[in-house]
């Protein structure tokens, strides 16, 4: 199935652009994504979303999954869907 | 009396009397209020009765720095600048930076106060405890960066620094505000009232310094602050080099950019036109307020067209969304022409904006016709209507008249249903986050003691995902009246009164931002806070402003949003579907109210908190 994984600021550089694909097997979660991510992108990605030396996800990272926190879901254990859109988004400031 | 930060002394300036005299600061009030929007609002609460015209000789205007402006303390040039609102009718407080506030501590100065009227057009000119009258004939109708360099070329000064306002200030326009260099205290229509006074401008020049109680403590707490400022995951390594463009792209990707006058946030999302990239690509330089290392403000170069070779410093993600998305201006180089434009003729660009969008709308709707804006054709988009129109405000000119006021007037003077269409709360025009994508952020617009104003309570947690003091749904109503409530205390402490510019405490310092301010006013002034004395500060501050309010006639039900948040669900993005319903909004105000020790029905504070506060004063004339 392919989800959507729509990022800004560094993130979106680094993945090459604001809206990537990503095929990605059915009954894919957060953290597989992820994990399917690196292995795409490899170090020039990991440092921004992980821990060092860590599968544990930045503090200040946000993953939503069709705008809602995936706190307010399962977690990294958030099924995805096929189609489904997903916001990484890195720390901002200002306003 | 003081061993540093504090002057100890306020400037008293009668425009009426043409004298100016020297008081002292009171204890008391360094210890319940500590300074800058906390200092204003004592003042004006003790001395602005109810019902004061805020035109009228009668309103004060308090510019107060904080104790540690014109230390070295990084980011703390900021000043607030209090008085009674003539665009909301109440509190009108907005800050400002650069170099005005730190030089007027130069000066000797914690506060002045103006009052009275001038007979006619007027300039102050303060050097150190010396104070001058001047007649502003020649400057009244200048452009605020003109008359700056007009007063500094008759000063022979080129350090003077200088406040002023411009046409739309002169002209009493309810939404002008106060340029300083080319930044402003923009809100609430402050400009209006130095133009009231036939008060142009007054500029400063100080030779002295800023004492330190405890040179060991401060270098330590100092020290302290600067390593959390190292640390930060943003500050440096993103927010020095972009700004607050960059909110821009969250915003967008959180479908919560407001855009065409709020009826297409999440559908409308220029982030190519306006964002980030876009914005770099007309960036030439930054620019620093005093003693700050981060310098956020981006110089940008109009490129194309007849806006090519205009420079302005921003445009900042507020003013983006006015004279842009909320415009459904995607021309990025008539942004930064509106916001030099707005700049130098003293308006405010947020409001100017908000306001110009909602005329589009009602424009687009056949509300306003050919007939009403001079055969303008204000359709959302049209980049050269805008700048036409925002120029007019400024001069009362044709359809500018009737928009110079900001959306509530305007609204009252066309009838024919347009207050349904008029994006304020309290008659301030709102920020650029659509709420009904983040709730704590939109109860702090209907709860905020200025009006729809973002920065007296901003919810970081929501717009950031930073968890202090705890992690938040932002799309959920639970919890927002306590959280609104420590945003709103926490920021107007450690920002507002000690003065300390808010973007450095959400970067670097947010769970910490009170045992900051605690460490450094005991390094500078001697004066012993706890962290949780700091943040009773702030709701002192909350509840007098509070007060002063319902003096001036505001009720619960003035705690609301425009009836679009509370009825059209947003339609695409990532927020779609999300609205505030009247009903959400009940719930979230009764927890608010009801977390600040607040008449839930009433909205009004109990005798009980308000002596919690030491505000029994503010009790007896309320009448609780």
């Amino acid at each position: 199935m392919k989800v959507k994984v729509h990022s800004i600021l560094q993130l979106k550089e680094i993945l090459g652009g604001k809206d990537v694909e990503i095929i990605v097997p059915d009954g894919t979660n957060v953290s597989g994504l992820l994990a399917g991510m690196v292995e795409i992108w490899g170090d020039s990605l990991s440092p921004h979303i992980f821990k060092p030396q860590s599968d544990e996800v930045l503090p200040y990272i946000r993953l939503m999954i069709n705008g809602t926190a995936i706190q307010s879901l399962d977690g990294m254990e958030t099924i995805l869907n096929d189609g489904d859109e997903v916001l990484l988004i890195p720390l901002a400031a200002g306003g | 009396m003081y061993s540093g930060g504090y002057t100890g002394k306020i400037l008293r300036v009668n425009l009426t009397s043409k004298t100016a005299q020297e008081e002292k600061l009171p204890l008391a009030v360094a210890k319940d209020f500590i300074g800058g929007a906390g200092l204003g609002m004592k003042y004006l609460f003790d001395e602005v009765k109810p019902g004061t015209d805020a035109l009228g000789p009668d309103n004060k205007l308090i510019f107060a720095p904080g104790p540690f402006t014109g230390t070295s303390i990084p980011c703390a040039s900021r000043m607030a600048v209090v008085g009674k609102s003539p665009l909301t009718g109440a509190v009108g407080n907005a800050l400002t930076g650069g170099y005005f506030p730190a030089e007027l501590k130069f000066a000797g100065w914690d506060a002045v106060i103006v009052e009275g009227k001038a007979e006619k057009p007027t300039w102050v000119s303060i050097k150190d405890s010396s104070v001058r009258f001047h007649d502003a004939g020649s400057l009244w109708g200048t452009m605020t960066f003109d008359c700056q360099q007009m007063i500094k070329d008759n000063l022979n000064d080129q350090n003077t620094r200088i406040i002023c306002i411009g046409p739309a200030g002169e002209r009493l326009s309810k939404i002008a505000c106060i340029i300083n260099e080319r930044r402003a205290a923009g809100r609430k229509g402050l400009g209006a009232v130095m133009g009231s006074k036939n008060l142009k401008a007054i500029a400063v020049r100080g030779t002295g310094k800023v004492a330190i109680t405890s040179e060991e403590k401060y270098r330590a707490a100092r020290s302290e602050m600067l390593k959390a400022f190292k640390e930060s995951p943003v500050l440096y390594s993103a927010f020095s080099p972009a700004g607050t463009p960059m909110v821009v792209d969250l915003t967008g990707a959180l479908g919560i950019l407001s855009a065409k006058n709020w009826s297409a946030t999440g559908e409308f999302v220029p982030v190519d036109q306006l964002g980030l990239d876009a914005q770099n690509t007309r960036k030439i330089g930054k620019e620093h307020c005093y003693d700050c290392p981060v310098g956020c403000s981006q110089m940008k170069l109009a490129k194309t067209g007849p806006y090519a070779g205009i420079l302005t410093e921003g445009p900042e993600f507020e003013t983006i969304y006015s004279f842009g998305t909320q415009t459904g201006v995607v021309n990025l180089d008539a942004v930064i022409a509106a916001d030099r434009l707005a700049d130098e003729l003293g308006l405010d660009s947020m409001s100017a904006g908000v306001t110009i969008g909602f005329a589009m709308e009602l424009f687009e709707r056949g509300i306003l016709t050919p007939a009403d804006t001079g055969g303008i054709d204000l359709k959302f988009g049209n980049d050269q209507a805008m700048m036409m129109v925002l120029r007019m405000m400024a001069f009362r000119e044709g359809i500018g008249d009737l928009l110079a006021d900001g959306t509530r007037v305007a609204a009252m003077k066309i009838g024919k249903g347009s207050e349904k269409y008029a994006m304020h709360i309290k008659g301030l025009e709102l920020p650029a986050y659509d709420v009904r994508g983040a709730k704590a952020h939109g109860l702090n617009y209907a709860t905020a003691y200025t009006g729809a104003d973002h920065n007296r309570g901003y919810a970081f947690q929501e717009i950031f995902g930073i968890p202090v003091p705890w992690e938040v749904d932002r799309l959920s109503i639970e919890g927002k009246g306590k959280l609104t409530k420590w945003n709103q205390d926490v920021r107007a402490a450690t920002c507002d009164c000690a003065t300390m510019c808010a973007f450095m405490l959400d970067t670097a310092l947010p769970a910490t931002s009170t045992q900051n301010t605690s460490a450094l006013l005991e390094a500078v002034t001697g004066l012993i806070f706890t962290p949780d004395e700091i943040q009773k500060v702030g709701e002192r501050l909350n509840n007098l402003a509070k007060v002063f309010n319902i003096r001036e006639g505001f009720t619960r039900t003035d705690d609301t949003f425009p009836e679009r948040l509370m009825t059209e669900p947003l339609k695409d993005g990532a927020s779609k579907g999300q609205v505030i319903t009247k009903d959400d909004l009940k719930k979230m105000l009764d927890e608010y109210y009801t977390e600040r020790g607040w008449d839930t029905q009433t909205g009004v504070p109990t005798r009980a908190k308000l002596e919690e506060l030491g505000l029994s004063t503010a009790a007896d004339l309320l009448g609780v």
